[in-house]
């Protein structure tokens, strides 16, 4: 009898602990990202998986893709490229009270000048198809870093293909 | 015999005449130089030289040293060495004038073969780490720091640079010239080659780039020179004095009659002259000088040096201060170039007495 | 009759080509299309010091004089090593005979003195060739502190007396001093002599900062900066460091700012909806025109010395290639027409020539071209040359050289526009974007 009930306590405490709610914290995140304007988020999300959270930057970045890239001289938007596009202006459209940037980068086999503008072409792409998708287009703004903000630095194709890309920053801020 | 008959004969007999005695032609026979020649026996002429029989110069140029092997260098256009007077031999020969005209260093084509060069004088091609790929059509020009028409090979490191090519004139080589001659020095020109290569040249020259070799064989040491100026030139002048004198008591005054101004200067005179003033021409390549082309004019005394100055006759392109200066350039080039005279023929002289020359930089300007 | 006429005629020939042949010979006439391009040999020898206190920059001043004319390419200077006879006072007659053997051809010799903080310079320049001196001598008056640019006026001198050109060693170049990683440059704008001597920094690294431009007088900067977070055109003051953004026209970045000959407009690019074009700003009135409207990228302007053309870079045409206009706007010309891209032009101060960056199967090139687009020459050739700017006499180019890899790092060069002399003009830092300022006063 003692060795059945020490199983069954055991038993039953384990089974009590199973009763945790994992979303216990879920309905506190939304209201501190709308209220919160250019300020971190707090304390709260220090515990929360933010690349789960749809409407967390994280998400933005990392599961939606804040980045497009494109082939050597062009600035047109490939099918991989539009596609992160839709899902980034969903997520715009959805949390609308973010402003965003697009910046617009080259890779290093250019001259100065001329990548300057062939990376405002690219963000300018970029701002267009997502107006096109129902972004209001006074929350969207460009800018071209040229070859001046690398993100990988060996002079090879691999690198230099990740350097040719287009990204969107998401700001919050009042609409100006 | 007819009229027409006595008519022709005179005239005839009056042309003749005419032609023989030159009446209306005032022109002094122009002084030049006789030298009679006559047999000596060899003992009378070691008498005379004091000097044991000397050995049989070599006209060759000094050996070819190695040269950088960096290149195929198109061996410069040689000529070929002066015709190596006989050995001295009892003078039977007619006086040749032994001053060589300046040859370049002769350039065995470099092939990075195994067997040695045939010259025993050369030293042996040590096997230098470095590779022609593949052959070349047409040899590619090596940058160095001066251009000139023809390319001059690297000297080797104690060359004596002056702005023409001397061989070493042993001054026991028999001296049998009646020009006084000073032992010269042995002297190359700098290193030069035809064309100005830019990086970008060298690039597009592509993969026939040469390596460049990881260790460059030293040439030996040359065999030390005659002892220059003093101590050469004494003896010489003795030995040329004696056989003045000798050769100046059979030598007979007899100014020809012959025509004054000769058969016209043969091209290869002209171009003889044309180098000499070339290789003093400097071109400033970038500069505004470089778009003029200049005419000067000057006088030449029967030595071929420059007697009075040298003027402008004619400029085209640029503005005056760009004519002004390639003046400059073009005055600068006809005199430091004289040294102890242009080589023309003396017995041409009328036809050389004046020269124009025509500078014209055009094509050096992408060079 | 027929027989005597004959032989008269024949006579009669006969003698006119003996007369033809006494007759005075014609000069003899000959063409040289051949020289020779080689350094021209001078000398130095160190100035004299009058007192004590001027032995040093005496020696410095010699040096750098030598230095300046030999960094030239056109000069090779003769060492004092090989000297014959050396100059005993400035005043002492010369013994040519002596230079002549060394086979020097120029000569330069000076006195200094020193009072307090007053540096006092005479020179004298001999051609050994004509045992003569060439030009007048010259004194020059300055601070102690000042001692190099006195030197480079010297050797300006020197160099124009000789080569009949202007010089351009009294000069200075603006760039930008770049250190950190390639994926977090720290870039400031710097200013110093054109030889490297003399850096000052004229603003921090806090934001980017790109592409600077010389004013045509030297005393304004305009460059491109990213402290708004958007590419601007700030104009700065050289002497107070002071600067100021330029009032562009709208758009969302401006950017490629060049001042026109007279230093009162300023012509840049703005881009505006992806598309780019070239803009004109009037500095006293503020007003802008727009000079080109294409749907394609145009940027990097350059105005004509007589500031009557501009040449820019468009790829109007696919590429980037080389167009000509009217300052005022209109139909552009193309002169570009070889293979690769074109970009970066540079009108040539003597106005003869423009200077660009040309791309082609993978390599990068700094080129001349005739403003016509004829006679185009590339200089030369590496993994990136990008930027060039002309030297104020028109006959040297400096650029801005990266190496390639993670570690790749910008430096500056200079190369004549013959191509030869390509080296490099030492900074402590990575350096790009020259710009060649004028001679200085």
């Amino acid at each position: 009898m003692k060795q059945m009930t020490k199983a069954a306590f055991l038993i039953a405490t384990l089974g009590i602990s199973a009763c945790t709610n994992a979303d216990r914290f879920d309905n506190v995140t939304p209201t501190d990202a709308n209220s919160g304007f250019g300020q971190p988020s707090g304390v709260d999300s220090l515990a929360l998986d933010p690349a789960n959270n749809p409407t967390s930057l994280q998400y933005f970045s990392q599961t939606i893709g804040d980045r497009v890239l494109f082939t050597v001289d062009t600035s047109s938007l490939t099918a991989a490229g539009r596609s992160t596009l839709d899902g980034q202006a969903t997520w715009l459209l959805t949390n609308s009270d973010y402003l965003a940037v697009v910046e617009g980068h080259a890779d290093e086999q250019g001259t100065r000048e001329y990548n300057l503008a062939l990376g405002a072409r690219r963000a300018n792409a970029v701002r267009e198809y997502l107006i096109s998708r129902g972004v209001p287009s006074n929350r969207l703004r460009t800018v071209s870093y040229g070859k001046e903000r690398p993100t990988e630095i060996c002079s090879e194709e691999a690198c230099y293909a990740k350097n040719r890309r287009a990204v969107t920053i998401i700001s919050a801020g009042a609409l100006s | 015999m007819s009229t027409g008959t006595y008519i022709s004969g005179a005239g005839h007999v009056g042309l003749i005449g005419f032609m023989i005695l030159g009446w209306g032609f005032s022109a002094d026979p122009l002084p030049f130089e006789v030298t009679e020649v006559s047999v000596v026996t060899a003992e009378e002429f070691d008498a005379l030289s004091g000097v044991a029989q000397p050995t049989v110069p070599t006209d060759e140029p000094p050996a070819p040293q190695v040269p950088d092997v960096e290149d195929v260098v198109e061996p410069p256009a040689v000529e070929e060495p002066p015709a190596a007077p006989d050995a001295p031999e009892p003078v039977e020969a007619p006086v040749e004038d032994t001053q060589p005209v300046a040859p370049e260093i002769e350039t065995p084509a470099i092939e990075v073969t195994d067997a040695p060069p045939a010259e025993p004088q050369t030293p042996q091609v040590e096997t230098v780490t470095n590779t022609v790929i593949g052959t070349s059509p047409r040899p590619r020009p090596r940058p160095a720091p001066r251009v000139a028409p023809e390319a001059v090979v690297q000297p080797e490191p104690d060359a004596v640079i002056a702005d023409t090519t001397q061989d070493s004139v042993q001054d026991d080589a028999p001296a049998e010239t009646p020009v006084t001659e000073e032992a010269q020095q042995a002297t190359t020109q700098e290193e030069a080659t035809t064309e100005t290569v830019t990086e970008a040249d060298q690039e597009a020259a592509g993969e026939e780039i040469v390596l460049a070799p990881t260790s460059s064989p030293r040439p030996p040491v040359r065999p030390s020179r005659p002892e220059p100026t003093e101590t050469a030139t004494a003896p010489s002048n003795e030995t040329t004095d004696a056989i003045n004198d000798l050769l100046g008591d059979l030598a007979t005054e007899e100014p020809a009659a012959s025509t004054p101004t000769g058969p016209p200067l043969s091209g290869a005179e002209k171009e003889g002259f044309r180098i000499a003033v070339n290789n003093c021409w400097n071109v400033d390549a970038g500069s505004r000088a470089a778009e003029v082309t200049v005419k000067v004019g000057f006088a030449l005394d029967q030595n071929g040096r420059v007697s009075g100055d040298v003027r402008m006759v004619g400029a085209s392109g640029g503005d005056t201060g760009a004519q002004r200066t390639a003046y400059e350039a073009a005055r600068r080039a006809v005199l430091r170039c004289q040294s102890s005279g242009y080589d023309l023929p003396a017995e041409k002289y009328e036809q050389w007495k004046d020269v124009e020359i025509t500078f014209d930089p055009s094509g050096m300007r992408l060079r | 009759m027929t027989r005597v006429l004959t032989c008269l005629m024949v006579g009669v020939l006969t003698l006119g080509v003996l007369i033809a042949q006494g007759a005075r010979a014609q000069p003899l006439s000959i063409t040289i299309t051949d020289g020779v391009i080689e350094p021209l040999p001078f000398a130095v020898p160190s100035f004299q010091a009058e007192n004590q206190s001027a032995a040093q920059v005496a020696a410095d001043l010699s040096r750098v004089i030598a230095e300046d004319l030999t960094g030239t390419g056109l000069f090779r200077q003769i060492l004092a090593s090989a000297f014959i006879s050396q100059i005993s006072a400035f005043s002492a007659p010369i013994q040519f005979a002596d230079w002549r053997a060394i086979n020097t051809q120029a000569l330069v010799t000076g006195v200094v003195s020193v009072n307090g903080d007053q540096l006092t310079v005479k020179f004298r320049l001999y051609d050994v060739f004509s045992g003569a001196e060439l030009g007048a001598g010259q004194q020059l008056a300055g601070t102690v502190s000042g001692w190099r640019r006195m030197a480079h006026k010297v050797s300006d001198q020197v160099y124009s007396r000789i080569t009949g050109e202007g010089g351009y060693f009294d000069s200075r170049v603006v760039f930008v001093s770049e250190t950190g990683p390639k994926n977090d440059r720290r870039k400031r704008l710097a200013i110093m002599d054109y030889d490297g001597a003399n850096v000052q920094f004229l603003t921090d690294s806090a934001s980017i900062v790109l592409a600077p431009r010389f004013s045509p007088n030297g005393d304004r900067v305009l460059y491109t900066s990213y402290e708004t977070g958007f590419p601007r055109i700030n104009i700065l003051d050289v002497a107070s460091v002071g600067r100021q953004q330029l009032a562009t026209a709208d758009g969302e970045m401006a950017f490629s700012p060049r001042f026109s000959r007279d230093g009162r407009q300023v012509i840049y690019s703005i881009a505006n909806g992806g598309n780019t074009d070239i803009y004109r700003s009037d500095l006293a009135s503020g007003s802008n025109a727009r000079l080109t409207s294409a749907p394609s990228i145009e940027t990097a302007p350059s105005f004509s010395p007589d500031g009557s053309q501009i040449v820019f870079e468009s790829d109007r045409s696919g590429t980037q290639q080389l167009y000509i206009m009217s300052a005022s706007g209109g139909e552009p010309r193309r002169i570009s027409f070889g293979d690769g891209r074109y970009g970066t032009p540079v009108w040539s101060p003597r106005g003869d020539l423009v200077a660009f960056t040309k791309q082609n199967a993978g390599r990068f090139h700094i080129g001349v071209m005739r403003t016509d687009g004829s006679e185009e020459r590339l200089l030369t050739a590496s993994f990136l040359d990008e930027g060039p700017t002309w030297s104020p006499n028109g006959r040297v180019i400096m650029f801005t050289r990266e190496t390639q890899g993670a570690d790749g790092a910008p430096a500056l060069y200079s190369v004549d526009i013959t191509g030869r002399n390509l080296k490099r003009v030492t900074t402590s830092n990575a350096a790009s974007d020259p710009s060649w300022g004028p001679l200085q006063r």
